[in-house]
């Protein structure tokens, strides 16, 4: 293929963001994609396999599904399982579309809180690219949120609530606690070409009516008619470099197994937190022997994947509680920010969503499997009677949860394949339990008979962050305040590996709004960029 | 890996023994019928195994090794024997059972339905003025004295 002027690496969010706006800006972008496009009919929500085909095909982990496009991750060292999906748009093709953004206070963790790090920018110099990718993703909800600084309302109105989720907004005001309607990435009627949500409760496993912000419906299809060439099947296994040390493209390999080299005259990585490490150990060289871009040793370190616990309340009154939007309905904030009269620091943030169908009633969510009599009184009472808060915490970086390369596994293609070590720290575990009893009142004073908690489920890995973080000093960060490479000139890493914190929400909106920030400097400074 | 049977290779006497081991799984309750009343064993097996024709090998494995006649007993010895294959087991028996129409049409539940929304109907939070009091209480965001940074080098900007 002719060379680039940039290769983007990952048609996700982040990839998905930085094509559409370099092809806007008349840059000739190539992406390589190891996954396929996703023909939105496939999905199966609207069929009554749903529930099954949700634990095999559309499970969000790769090492269940195990497709073509997918690779193998080691999680023998893990108290959690990373999920990801491989394909055009990525893993918003499965996101819950839950759009929040971090509060003022993320950045600045090490400054109010004394842990980890301070981010090298702000919510404030971040909050209009926050604005404009709420545009770009059609996202619904209400401004005004009182969680964070004034800005611009939503582009769109916010999605219809339950009526039991109004009742625990009354509780909440009854107790003085913060609620918000949920913010989406969503749409709630008809825009740019996308329909509007049904509320059919499965936009985790693809939403089949396009209402969802994945970057297959959102980016892709404006960056390809700006002329962004998409190649999918194209597994990337090494980032090439002159004699400068300057990246030149990268080698993938195809759908028939054949090696081929992309060359290019800037490398943008938006693999996913657990993708972009694997490629920058996989790309060492005699002058990168720890890996690619990896003179600070920070390359794979400080993974963060938001220990997510849920609770979950049973109601007298019945609704067809597997309705709705998933997505969250309402969203608290109340017990977010860190307080001295607690045994942790940091807090977390609470969406409230529907509690799916039948099969995953009967099954439970991270509980023991139940049968006889029991499994029928299970659905019974959870079935139409149930909603769940879904619980993110702030998940603390350490050095020692990491991705490095595994000596033994490998992908379809062959190519080593990541190791995870990660355990779930003392502190993460105080927060979701305090937060959990905390969701439970909640509940309780909206009615809820019962309250079924899980202060922390193994299967929840969304959210891979910080294995490339940013930051102003190259002893201790990967990338720049612009998420370039502070080893590789031309080198950037734009997905949320560059997380110096997690906060305790949802990271899609940052990513994206980071991504678009990254993609707008590369822009403006196109004239002083080297290149090969 | 070995490709799956197809649903076709179960006969009847396989069958039969899954069906009573499904009567344990989900028995009759409360009026709800019980697995092998709703053909368990036949046209939901083979729909289940349609949607997850990995799980076959190990469905077979287990209902091969669980005693006959079953017991609860012996769904115990399973789950710790052999908890790949109980856990084919169970998702087939269940995933054919819930959807079974005679069983929806009991549990009210018709699947996930496309629904119109109307984002025109003021919605009773509004309405109330529930918002308002959230409003009132001020805002709960962390504020960040500019001076207040100590690893943040933001005159490189």
């Amino acid at each position: 293929m002719s060379p680039a002027d940039v290769l983007i690496i990952g048609a996700g969010a982040s990839g998905a963001v930085a094509s559409r706006r370099l092809a806007e800006a008349g840059f000739d972008v190539v992406c390589l994609e190891q996954g396929e496009r996703t023909d939105p009919g496939a999905y199966r929500g609207a069929y009554d396999d749903w529930e099954l085909t949700g634990l095999k095909q559309w499970t969000w982990d790769p090492n269940v599904r195990r497709a073509r496009a997918d690779y193998p991750v080691d999680v023998s060292e893990s108290d959690i399982d990373p999920l990801m999906f491989n394909g055009v748009g990525g893993s918003t093709v499965q996101f819950a579309a839950q759009w929040p953004r971090l509060a003022p206070s993320d950045f600045r963790v090490r400054t109010l809180d004394g842990v980890a790090d301070d981010w090298p920018l702000t919510y404030e110099e971040l909050q209009p690219f926050y604005e404009r990718s709420d545009v770009d993703f059609g996202v619904s909800g209400i401004g005004g949120d009182p969680a964070y600084p004034p800005g611009a309302e939503p582009p769109l109105p916010p999605l219809p609530l339950p009526e039991v989720a109004t009742d625990i907004a009354r509780a909440h005001n009854r107790l003085g606690w913060h609620w918000w309607p949920g913010t989406n990435a969503i749409a709630s009627r008809r825009y740019r070409g996308r329909r509007p949500c049904v509320q059919r409760g499965t936009c985790a496993w693809g939403c089949g009516e396009g209402a969802k912000g994945s970057t297959d419906q959102t980016h892709w299809p404006d960056a390809e008619r700006l002329g962004a060439r998409l190649v999918t099947g194209a597994r990337v296994r090494q980032i090439t470099l002159d004699a400068r040390g300057l990246a030149t493209g990268a080698i993938y390999v195809d759908r028939d197994g054949h090696a081929r080299h992309q060359p290019a005259s800037v490398v943008l990585v938006a693999a996913n937190g657990i993708g972009t490490p694997r490629l920058l150990l996989l790309s060492a060289s005699a002058g990168f022997p720890d890996g690619l871009a990896n003179r600070s040793g920070l390359v794979g370190k400080r993974l963060m994947m938001h220990p997510f616990g849920t609770v979950i309340g049973l109601f007298d009154r019945h609704w067809p509680s597997w309705q709705g939007h998933w997505g969250q309905s309402l969203q608290c904030m109340e017990f977010y920010e860190t307080d001295p009269g607690r045994n942790f620091v940091r807090g977390a943030k609470w969406g409230l969503q529907p509690t799916g169908g039948p099969l995953g009633a009967a099954l439970g969510f991270g509980g023991d499997p139940v049968w006889g009599t029991a499994l029928h009184e299970r659905v019974r009472t959870n079935l139409g009677h149930s909603i769940m808060w879904g619980i993110i915490g702030e998940d603390l970086p350490d050095d020692d949860n990491r991705v490095t390369l595994d000596g033994e596994l490998v992908d379809p293609d062959g190519i080593p394949a990541p190791r995870i070590q990660y355990r779930v720290s003392e502190n993460s575990r105080r927060l979701l339990k305090f937060q959990a009893a905390r969701a439970a009142e909640s509940l309780a004073e909206a009615g809820a008979y019962e309250t079924v908690a899980t202060p922390q489920v193994r299967g929840t890995g969304w959210h891979l962050l910080g294995t490339a973080r940013m930051g102003d000093d190259p002893d201790t960060s990967v990338v720049d305040r612009w998420c370039r490479s502070h080893d590789v000139e031309n080198l950037y890493v734009i997905d949320g590996s560059v997380f110096v914190t997690s906060g305790g929400v949802n990271p899609t909106a940052t990513i994206s709004a980071l991504a678009l920030r990254a993609t707008e400097r590369l822009i403006e400074t196109r004239r002083e960029q080297r290149v090969p | 890996m070995t490709d799956p049977p197809h649903p076709e290779e179960f006969d009847e006497a396989f069958r039969a023994r899954l069906a009573r081991i499904a009567d344990v799984l989900v028995p009759a309750y409360q009026g709800m019928p019980a697995a092998s009343s709703v053909g368990i064993a036949w046209d939901l097996l083979d729909k289940a195994l349609r949607a997850r024709p990995d799980l076959a090998p190990d469905c077979r494995r287990a209902v091969t090794a669980c005693t006959d006649p079953p017991s609860p007993e012996a769904l115990e010895q399973l789950v710790s024997e052999d908890p790949d294959g109980f856990g084919a087991l169970m998702v087939l028996v269940l995933g054919g059972y819930y959807i079974s129409a005679e069983v929806r049409k009991l549990l009210h539940y018709a699947g996930q339905e496309a629904l119109r929304i109307d984002i025109g109907e003021l919605p009773a939070y509004i309405e109330e003025g529930l918002l308002d009091e959230v409003i009132d209480r001020g805002p709960i965001y962390r504020t960040i004295p500019p001076d207040e940074t100590q690893n943040s080098q933001n005159s490189q900007n």
